[in-house]
């Protein structure tokens, strides 16, 4: 800093001539999406969640075709061990090769997750919209119906259907998705209320778009990555609601494997043989832990909070 | 450097050098870039800049509430001759709430919803008090409390929550949380903004009676000249992280010297003003901390910039009795300019 | 205050309504041979006829149904001689309750004290122990992970009794599973509540009060943070309620989660719906008290009688 009285150029009292370009800002600044997807890749944590959920995707596809075994086939001795007579995981209590009955389970269990959640954000979606965006009659009816549906307890109602429709992978499916979508559709006419009264919504209307357009077009981005991270989270949800059912006898049934099969079994027999049910267990654990990681990571780079 | 505000005098506080800077993601923030002010024993001195100009970090400063992993703070603070950031937690939590104390901006969120407004007034003296205290003791003294800030039916008040006041009630009661220990000292971050015009000035009534009555040195920070004129002895004006002028207060409107100064005198909208004119505002924005200016953080807004405006930052300049300004236009070498006429005869006021 | 608890009572009411009306429905959509053979005796066919009336008009088979429900009656258990069901909730819901609470107990108490820890953690490099084990607790289902405790503290482990139940001894383990899940999901929760808190302006006050961090921390935070804590306490009395089912079966605990499980896979149908509605109604009772307690506690709603959810 310089003393008061210390003489100058006589040349810097000049008034300044070019006008100053000061409105240059010198960070980059980044939109909303990229912010997002940035740091959620910077996520270490979620970043292993992601990979592990692709790895388990991939076994789940070429896993029973690696082994020359069927997993239905009572092919061998039972009990064998980890990698006797070529059963990577050995053999259950009938024979089966556990480790074609595991990835074959996979592939049931995560179809019904990602078919559960994905349905359920989808039509969650789709009512909510409808609810929140037309108001009304249609609103205050849809919203007691919810209130009422919503206070029914998901397992009670999914084992009730599973009593009735008996055990199997389609009355699985439809006991998943009959109450599932609740939550989604609060969530999301939540949303459109909020930015029914928003001015590009207003200007969208007065230039006559449709309404699906604007509901679509205009509102769903804007709440896009909250329902996909709800969705996210949901999965490993149907993944334990198809595991819980199958476990108390009223999901998929033997021969036909998913991981709650092989959990009761496990369980069931785990003084004989403890790798019956340490696989499988650890299995669905990485399995669970992974969309919890990467949901986990999901939520926190969506947040517009912790933009940085 | 020869500039008085350093060896100026003062007995309650005297900040030296404040230079508060945050890491975040994007780069190091120059909060606030070199600030140095002080206050006398019954003084009401006003902190005046806009938002984001470090007005409210350098108020926090002084308690030493900045969260110090992203913040950091360095300089003097001097409270009575003791330097603030040389002492530890332990003896900053003495002095927070029973020498200084702080009266925050929005009541409504400054207050725990979940939590008597008797039992939180209370705790601060609870706090600092040299032995036990009898509930009903407390009770009294918040009763009296109230009663002195001017909050009707103290009996009833003292057991009710946060969203049983009204604002304006609200903010009375954290005037009576700061004065009930009687400090030496008391900072209100823009205490009035977030309340009703009305409230306003029944408010501002309010802190003027009891800052004189109690002899309390009072730092107003506040965005709204408005505020100023009716409360402070002494003003100091903030932009970008320092302080570009300083002067009693009737100066500040009688005799402002930085272009800022001016532009926010000119930016008040005025009743004899003919409605035929534009609003006065201030072009441009305020410049990004991350990358502060090389000279006068105000320059590139300023109509009478020069180079060397942009490339040295200005000292403080000595233009009368307590009042100073940071700005080469008052440079012995600096062309004499129409700094006065041009721009203060829009408001009709004679240099 | 109080029209929102009557909003909620009538809604909850509605809700058992419709539960017990779908109940209903379904049991006349069960396939046709149900109720033949050797799945009923005829004492129990003879009951059915009694309580339902096959033959009469749906409609006031639907009444009968509903007075049943009313005075409490569940209708007779098809497997279990013909046993009124209501006897038999009576005798095995206790011991379930008895484990559930004990559960409860342990995942709030360690739950929230873990959660406060984690959030003082905040930059501690310890910090991420709490919230892995954390994470673990809601990924692995409870299932495994009782069968893993058991197999660990009790089959080999030797420290606790492997099944049964009666006294102290038999009742740690157990509890401890079927308390993990919630235990680990309170401990995010409450974490993740500590920190949203901490950021409050009213913190910024207590610090400028000259509060000392630990008061700061047990009188300000922790009961703000517990707030949203109670929110999820219908779902986690769910959670528990279902974790009886598993935890039940295998530490042979003659509680009424194992004996549902057994009615499902002995397609007792009667003693499986009128297990399922006492089991929805007893949900749908907590959830509305739930709701009741957090009007209470939470000041705000207090006055305005209304909750923006």
């Amino acid at each position: 800093m310089s003393d008061t009285n210390t003489c100058f150029d006589a040349e810097l009292f000049r008034k300044r001539v070019e006008q100053h370009d000061s409105d240059t800002i010198h960070r980059p600044s980044l939109t909303y999406l990229q912010d997002a997807t940035h740091r959620l890749f910077k996520n270490r944590i979620a970043m292993v969640g992601l990979l592990m959920i692709l790895l388990l995707i991939v076994l789940a596809i070429i896993g029973p075709m690696v082994v020359p075994f069927e997993y239905d086939a009572l092919e061998d001795l039972p009990y064998l061990t980890t990698g006797e007579n070529g059963h990577i995981f050995g053999t259950d209590g009938l024979g089966r090769d556990l480790w074609a009955r595991l990835w074959m389970g996979a592939r049931t269990s995560l179809l019904i997750g990602f078919t559960a959640a994905i349905v359920n954000a989808v039509m969650g979606t789709f009512i909510g919209s409808i609810s929140g965006y037309f108001g009304g009659i249609v609103d205050t009816v849809l919203m007691r119906l919810i209130d009422v549906l919503y206070g029914i307890p998901y397992i009670i109602v999914a084992i009730l259907m599973m009593v009735v429709m008996g055990p199997g992978f389609d009355s699985l499916i439809i006991a998943l998705i009959i109450i599932g979508w609740i939550s989604t559709a609060r969530l999301v006419r939540g949303q459109i209320l909020q930015l029914n009264n928003q001015e590009f919504i207003l200007a969208a209307r007065k230039l006559g778009s449709s309404h699906a357009s604007i509901i679509f077009r205009h509102m769903v981005p804007n709440f896009l990555g909250l329902i996909i991270t709800s969705m996210t989270m949901a999965i490993p949800y149907y993944i334990f609601a198809e595991a819980f059912l199958s476990y108390i006898g009223l999901g998929i049934q033997p021969p036909e494997s998913s991981w709650g099969v092989l959990a009761k079994e496990g369980v069931e027999q785990f003084q004989v043989s403890i790798h019956l049910i340490a696989y499988p267990a650890l299995i669905i654990s990485i399995a669970m832990l992974s969309f919890n990681l990467f949901g986990d990571g999901l939520r926190d780079a969506l947040d517009p909070k912790m933009r940085q | 450097m020869t500039s008085s505000i350093m060896t100026e005098e003062y007995d309650i506080l005297h900040v030296k050098n404040l230079k508060v800077d945050f890491s975040t993601y994007g780069g190091t923030v120059q909060a606030v870039r070199n600030i140095s002010f002080g206050i006398n024993k019954g003084e009401c001195l006003a902190l005046v800049g806009e938002s984001g100009c470090g007005k409210s970090v350098s108020a926090h400063s002084i308690l030493r509430i900045v969260p110090e992993p992203p913040g950091q703070v360095s300089g003097e603070i001097l409270f009575k001759g003791n330097d603030l950031t040389q002492l530890s937690e332990k003896q900053m939590l003495k002095i927070r709430g029973a020498e200084i104390s702080m009266i925050f901006q929005d009541p409504m969120t400054y207050l725990n919803p979940t939590m008597r407004i008797g039992t939180q007034v209370t705790e601060i003296f609870k706090e600092h008090a040299p032995k036990r205290i009898s509930g009903t003791e407390l009770k009294r003294l918040c009763i009296d409390a109230f009663d002195m800030v001017g909050i009707t039916d103290p009996e009833q008040r003292f057991r009710q929550y946060p969203y049983e006041f009204s604002g304006g009630m609200r903010q009375r009661a954290l005037i009576a949380m700061a004065l009930i220990n009687k400090p030496s000292l008391i900072i209100a971050d823009e205490p009035t903004t977030a309340l009703d015009v009305t409230i306003q000035s029944q408010m501002l009534e309010l802190m003027k009676t009891l800052q004189r009555e109690t002899k309390t040195a009072l730092i107003l920070i506040t965005h709204d000249l408005g505020v100023v004129a009716k409360m402070a002895h002494r003003v100091a004006i903030i932009y970008a992280g320092k302080i570009v002028e300083t002067a009693p207060a009737t100066d500040i409107y009688r005799n402002p010297r930085h272009p800022y100064t001016i532009g926010l005198l000119n930016s008040i909208p005025s009743v004899s003003k003919s409605s035929k004119e534009p609003l006065y505002s201030i072009k441009g924005t305020p410049p990004d901390l991350f990358n502060p200016p090389k000279g006068c953080g105000f320059a590139p807004r300023c109509e009478f910039a020069m180079d060397i405006c942009d490339n040295y930052p200005p000292p403080d300049f000595q233009i009368d009795e307590g009042h100073h300004s940071a700005c080469w236009l008052l440079h012995h070498q600096a062309p004499t300019n129409n700094l006065k006429t041009s721009v203060l005869s829009r408001e009709g006021i004679n240099p | 205050m109080l029209r929102y608890i009557l909003k909620r009572l009538v809604i909850s009411v509605l809700t058992v309504f419709v539960l017990a009306a779908t109940v209903f429905v379904l049991m006349h959509a069960l396939p046709g041979d149900a109720f033949d053979g050797e799945k009923a005796t005829a004492q129990v066919r003879a009951n059915l006829e009694k309580t339902y009336g096959f033959d009469k008009p749906l409609h006031i088979q639907f009444f009968k149904y509903i007075g049943n429900l009313v005075r409490g009656d569940f209708g007779i258990s098809m497997k279990h001689q013909g046993q009124r069901v209501n006897d038999l909730i009576a005798v095995t819901f206790p011991i379930s309750a008895d484990l559930g609470i004990r559960a409860l107990l342990f995942a709030i108490i360690l739950g929230l004290f873990l959660g406060v820890c984690a959030a003082q953690l905040y930059r501690h490099p310890l910090r991420h122990g709490v919230m892995i084990i954390a994470i673990i607790g809601i990924s692995v289902p409870d299932f495994i992970m009782g069968s893993i405790l058991q197999y660990i503290f009790a089959y080999k482990g030797r420290l606790f009794p492997v099944a049964g139940w009666g006294e102290m001894k038999y009742t740690v383990l157990p509890a401890f599973a079927l308390s993990f899940y919630t235990m680990a999901l309170l401990s995010r929760f409450m974490r993740t509540s500590m920190l949203t808190v901490i950021n409050e302006d009213y913190i910024k006050t207590a610090r400028a009060k000259g509060l000392p961090r630990y008061k700061i921390v047990l009188r300000h935070q922790i009961r703000n943070a517990m707030l949203p804590i109670i929110t999820i306490l219908g779902p986690i009395v769910a959670a528990v309620l279902t974790g009886t089912f598993v935890i039940e079966r295998i530490f042979n605990i003659p509680g009424m989660g194992k004996f549902y499980v057994n009615a499902i896979s002995d397609r007792d149908y009667t003693l499986t719906l009128g297990m399922t509605v006492f089991y929805g109604i007893f949900l749908i009772g907590a959830n509305f008290i739930v709701d009741v307690l957090y009007s209470i506690i939470d000041p705000r709603i207090r006055i305005s009688g209304e909750r923006d959810v």
